[in-house]
């Protein structure tokens, strides 16, 4: 190599115009990849949901699909669909216990209403399902809960 | 050129890393989930699918609900045909056959009795169903002369408070669960009753011995599910047995590997947390006053008998976690530590719990102060309460 190429070296800059485009392409992609990862992962909307009593799934609703299958004919009834949302009522065996269900087809959500389970009712004040990682809403006196389709575990347990 | 090439190399290297490091560059974060209804509750059993397969996740779910429901078999309080029943209902001094299941939990519960002092103990069962909190499903124990008629609706409801000749009896009867003696011959297990009996004035019966192994078998199950995560590999995910306890793995879904725990706040709005904690690769248990629980004359009464006064407890400790340990113990312990009241517990902590995280929540008066040997490990999520102690050489030094 030649004192002259040697020299050229040492005088060229670190970066050029290209380079730093280059870096703030790289950036950019590695924001867009945070923002994936770490906000956007778990904060998917409903895909849809399940009712569970005794731990047997009893009815399952997926939002993508408009579908609804009603799995115990004797324990669900299902009301019918005005302004994008519907009615679903769960019964115990023998029609002694209920929980009313709205579900909202539009913002993907569905809430318990209202129950004469307990003295507490502590499945009417959770809060409703609205994404894949939100907390089932649990019945105990009643054996029943509502969980999402499609569990993600977002990292918290309450 | 080569030392743009290296330049732009470093930068690379670096951006990426430092993504990497941001994003916690974890295996796959999605998890199998799946609930189980057992003991009158919900467990939840989650695993990581880096871990399992579908198929494999499937078989363990279907082991654990198995092995949950063989435990309700043999322990239940209100089951006919549990082993635990059986002894209930036996008379007092027979020999009772029982299985080993029984027999384990029985036999950890009598040490846990023993190291308590007595403050965790499972032979309350009269006093727990003298104040409504047993379930009365069995007919055999529906007319018992001490029960009376819930009042009111809904959140008003309560139980008319016990005659006080009852609660007296049923405490000085639940202090021979020490005498419960048990013996294994030939791979069979025997619980002997303890021959003590109390009778009341009024009242014919004459009653014996009866146990509740509510307040340690899920803590129990859940040490043995996560034996059963470690068997299949499992690194990354969790077992939670209703609020009561859980056995947890390591999250997938960050770089620390670590769950927030969220302590929900006794007297907020349903669900939301007073305290959270970071936490993994931990049995833990917590204990409350929160989901069943009554008010008569503006005194609050819950679930958590006080083996002292043979009511439920009073002493200004709404919630209780211990955070290590074995959850069957942990389970145990949040229930004495809430009879205990605040100075005896927090002489429990420091000598017996240096180990554990343990975190307690006292309300008195409306207000809330909290009590911790792990201050700098939580974080408070309600701006109303306060750690109330300072913690020197590990130990709690109150305010």
């Amino acid at each position: 190599m030649s004192l002259k190429k040697i020299e050229q070296i040492k005088q060229s800059k670190w970066f050029s115009i290209w380079d730093l485009i280059a870096f703030g392409a790289v950036i950019i992609t590695s924001v867009v990849l945070i923002i994936a990862f770490t906000v956007g992962r778990d904060k998917s909307a409903l895909d849809g949901f399940y009712l569970s009593y005794r731990g047997e799934q009893v009815f399952t609703y997926d939002f993508q699909e408009g579908k609804a299958e009603i799995i115990l004919q004797d324990n669900i009834e299902v009301g019918e669909v005005e302004n994008g949302r519907f009615t679903v009522r769960f019964y115990t065996d023998g029609k002694k216990g209920y929980n009313d269900l709205l579900v909202d087809t539009e913002k993907r959500t569905v809430e318990v209403t209202a129950s004469n389970c307990s003295t507490h009712k502590d499945c009417v004040y959770t809060p409703k399902l609205q994404n894949n990682s939100s907390t089932p809403i649990i019945c105990t006196p009643h054996a029943f809960s509502v969980c999402p389709l499609k569990f993600t575990d977002d990292g918290v347990i309450r | 050129m080569k030392k743009r090439i290296a330049a732009c190399t470093a930068a690379l290297i670096s951006t990426v890393t430092a993504c990497c490091a941001l994003t916690g560059c974890n295996k796959n974060a999605e998890s199998y989930g799946k609930q189980i209804y057992s003991m009158g509750a919900y467990a939840t059993l989650t695993a990581a699918k880096s871990d399992i397969s579908k198929e494999d996740f499937d078989n363990l779910h279907e082991r654990v609900r198995s092995f949950l429901t063989a435990t309700d078999n043999s322990i239940s309080s209100v089951m006919s045909t549990s082993y635990i029943y059986k002894f209930n209902m036996a008379d007092a001094g027979a020999t009772v056959e029982i299985d080993e299941t029984s027999y384990e939990i029985l036999s950890l519960a009598k040490q846990i009795y023993v190291q308590t002092d007595g403050y965790f103990n499972p032979a309350v069962w009269y006093n727990e169903d003298l104040y409504g909190f047993l379930n009365h499903s069995a007919a055999e124990l529906d007319g018992m002369p001490y029960m009376r008629e819930w009042v009111g609706e809904n959140a008003d409801r309560y139980l008319p408070l016990p005659e006080q000749k009852y609660v007296t009896a049923f405490r000085e009867l639940s202090g021979c669960f020490g005498e419960l003696e048990l013996s294994q011959d030939n791979g069979k297990y025997y619980a002997v009753k303890p021959v003590k009996t109390v009778t009341v004035e009024g009242d014919d019966n004459v009653y014996s011995l009866r146990v509740d192994l509510g307040g340690i078998g899920k803590g129990w199950c859940a040490d043995k599910v996560n034996r059963m995560l470690t068997e299949e590999g499992i690194e990354y995910g969790y077992f939670s047995f209703s609020e009561s306890s859980m056995s947890l793995k390591k999250y997938n879904g960050n770089r620390s590997g670590n769950y927030t725990l969220m302590l929900r706040d006794p007297r907020g709005v349903f669900g939301s947390p007073f305290a959270s904690v970071s936490v993994s690769g931990e049995n833990l248990s917590t204990s409350g006053d929160h989901r069943q629980y009554y008010y008569v004359e503006g005194v609050r009464y819950s679930h958590i008998i006080d083996p002292v006064t043979g009511s439920p407890v009073q002493t200004g400790i709404a919630s209780v976690t211990v955070i290590g340990g074995s959850a069957a113990q942990s389970d145990a312990l949040t229930t004495a530590l809430s009879a205990m009241g605040r100075e005896k517990a927090v002489e429990y902590i420091n000598k017996n719990l240096a180990d554990c995280k343990v975190i307690m929540l006292i309300i008195e008066n409306g207000n809330g102060k909290i009590i911790t040997n792990c201050p700098n490990k939580i974080k408070i999520e309600n701006s109303a309460y306060k750690i109330a102690n300072t913690v020197e050489g590990g130990k709690i030094v109150l305010e």
